[in-house]
């Protein structure tokens, strides 16, 4: 009896032992998960709804078969940025109930209906990831004829509805397509609702433009789309493009065009020097010194608004 | 964060020389690469959307969050105070003309003005940025569009689309001024519209007896009831008659 019982004592210590290392297991899975790392995310995740998922959705949806990878691709970016915003005290994830509503809602965005053409653009989920496709190749239609073609809505939602000017409104879109074409390269546009999208990063220029953004977040709920969460760094990398395009904009014409022509057009001091008209020396005296007053302007802004992260 | 340390001995001077120009390279190249894509962009706005650009993109970084919020807050002021003139003007417009042929020449000018096409030439910008302005009713930017093409290209063409824009900006005395000009001409293609043109400025200065000579014109060289604008001008003559 006592045998018996010291017996079962063990096996409930090993049981107890199991369970903890199990929960020590899964939280480390769940630390790694919200960390975003792609390891564990393709270990737990991906590889086993994977084979699920790809049997479900051309049975579903026969139309889509070709597209069914890639929307299982977009389906499984969506997942993975869902458990990085997931934060210990809020409402447990439910990943496997999430993938398949989410893979759900993807597929019902493939079907090239009427709907769906005109949130995003006039295009189709499969026009729009061919002509992302040739954006990358360097064809420009996406931009030049789509985004353009919308250019003037996106205008008139910010003089309309944000009291913004012709020209705040003109330039906000201007940036935020400039903003979403360097997304598109790299995947990280969703499509969903592309139209309004594109609104959405216009409003949140001007908003900045206006020096609101903190105190007034733009609210993304309710809207038929999901962006690509920005990193620390991609964060950090825009407020530096703003502040070395203020610096070049403060520099005299003649510099500025020198730094053109010289760090971006990468034309030779011989090519300057002729279409100039200046000695090959002169030149290159002149790029340093307007090198070092780009320098100069750059400084004046750079510490102020960085040191927190060069401190740290 | 590296590439903030790399900014940081870059604006110390720290970095080595070797490094200094492929730096600045670097560094610079987004800006430019925006500046010319925007710039593409805007041509094309312009070109098949109509849309214009206020400002170069690349000035536009440049202004500051204060300014900005002055700048609209001076817009937003001085679109109130011209909404405010406005409707004192149309107020006032509309108290001190109330005779039959002015509520006849107000309906007349906010109707679908002349339509402007060019007669000659249209593949040239500056006739087009004229015609497109003068079809936006922006006339007084059309006017100057008008008097440059002028210039280079004299003709009663051009005389013709500024008298029409000097009255749509109800300055009736330079538009009697061009339309009188323009029945001097030997060229009598715009006769008709002259006429009709002068009838409505003459209106405008309350002037209805040179009006209605005008506006007779209109009728004579009619067809009975076929003819251009001759609905509009029995209308005028009625309420002329009706004011005597």
């Amino acid at each position: 009896m006592a045998s018996n019982l010291q017996s079962l004592r063990s096996d409930v210590s090993s049981i107890q032992q199991l369970f903890t290392n199990a929960m020590q297991q899964l939280q480390e899975i769940q630390t790694d998960l919200s960390k975003g790392d792609s390891d564990t995310f393709q270990h737990w995740i991906e590889l086993p709804f994977k084979e699920k998922l790809g049997e479900w959705l051309p049975r579903e949806y026969p139309l889509l078969k070709e597209e069914a990878s890639d929307i299982l691709h977009d389906v499984f970016r969506k997942i993975q940025q869902r458990i990085k915003k997931w934060e210990p005290g809020q409402e447990n994830l439910d990943i496997e109930k999430e993938l398949w509503s989410l893979a759900q809602k993807e597929c019902k965005l493939a079907q090239p209906t009427p709907e769906n053409r005109q949130k995003n653009l006039g295009l189709s989920r499969s026009e729009f990831k061919k002509l992302c496709a040739l954006l990358k190749q360097g064809e420009e239609t996406l931009i030049e004829k789509v985004y353009l073609s919308h250019f003037e809505k996106c205008m008139n939602h910010l003089i309309f509805k944000e009291h913004a000017n012709k020209e705040e409104a003109y330039n906000c879109s201007m940036d935020a397509l400039y903003e979403i074409r360097k997304d598109l390269l790299q995947d990280k546009i969703f499509y969903g609702n592309l139209a309004y999208y594109f609104t959405y990063r216009a409003k949140r220029k001007l908003y900045r433009w206006r020096g609101r953004q903190k105190q007034s977040p733009l609210p993304l709920n309710g809207l038929d789309f999901e962006e690509e969460e920005k990193t620390e760094s991609d964060l950090i990398q825009n407020e530096l493009a703003e502040l070395i395009a203020e610096a070049i904009n403060r520099l005299c014409a003649d510099c500025k065009s020198m730094i053109r022509s010289y760090y971006y057009e990468e034309e030779s001091l011989k090519e300057i020097a002729e279409k100039i008209g200046k000695s090959h020396a002169a030149i290159r005296k002149q790029i340093t010194r307007c090198r070092d007053k780009l320098r100069k302007l750059l400084g004046e802004n750079f510490y102020e608004q960085f040191s927190s992260y060069l401190n740290g | 964060m590296k590439f903030l340390k790399k900014h940081s001995q870059y604006l110390k001077g720290t970095l080595p020389e070797s490094e200094l120009d492929a730096f600045t390279k670097e560094i610079v190249k987004d800006h430019f690469e925006k500046e010319k894509l925007q710039n593409k962009w805007g041509q094309i706005l312009q070109d098949e959307h109509g849309i214009e650009g206020l400002t170069e993109p690349s000035e536009k970084v440049a202004s500051s969050n204060n300014s900005g919020r002055i700048r609209f807050m001076r817009m937003a002021l001085s679109v109130a105070a011209s909404i405010v003139v406005l409707l004192l003007s149309w107020f006032a417009y509309q108290s001190l003309s109330s005779s039959p042929s002015e509520r006849l020449l107000s309906e007349e000018l906010l109707s679908k003005p002349y339509e402007a096409v060019s007669r000659k030439g249209n593949d040239e910008e500056l006739k087009l940025k004229a015609i497109e302005a003068y079809n936006n009713r922006s006339y007084a930017v059309a006017e100057k569009y008008f008097e440059q093409i002028n210039e280079i290209d004299e003709g009663i063409d051009w005389y013709f689309y500024i008298g029409l824009c000097q009255l749509y900006q109800k300055q009736a005395d330079l538009a009697i001024q061009s339309f009188t000009a323009i029945l001097e001409q030997p060229d009598k293609k715009y006769e008709i519209e002259a006429n009709w043109y002068l009838g409505l400025a003459y209106t405008m200065n309350k002037d209805f007896t040179s009006a209605r000579k005008h506006v007779q014109f209109v009728i004579d060289q009619s067809d009975g009831n076929i003819g251009w604008k001759i609905k509009e001008a029995k209308a005028f003559l009625k309420a002329f008659t009706e004011q005597e």
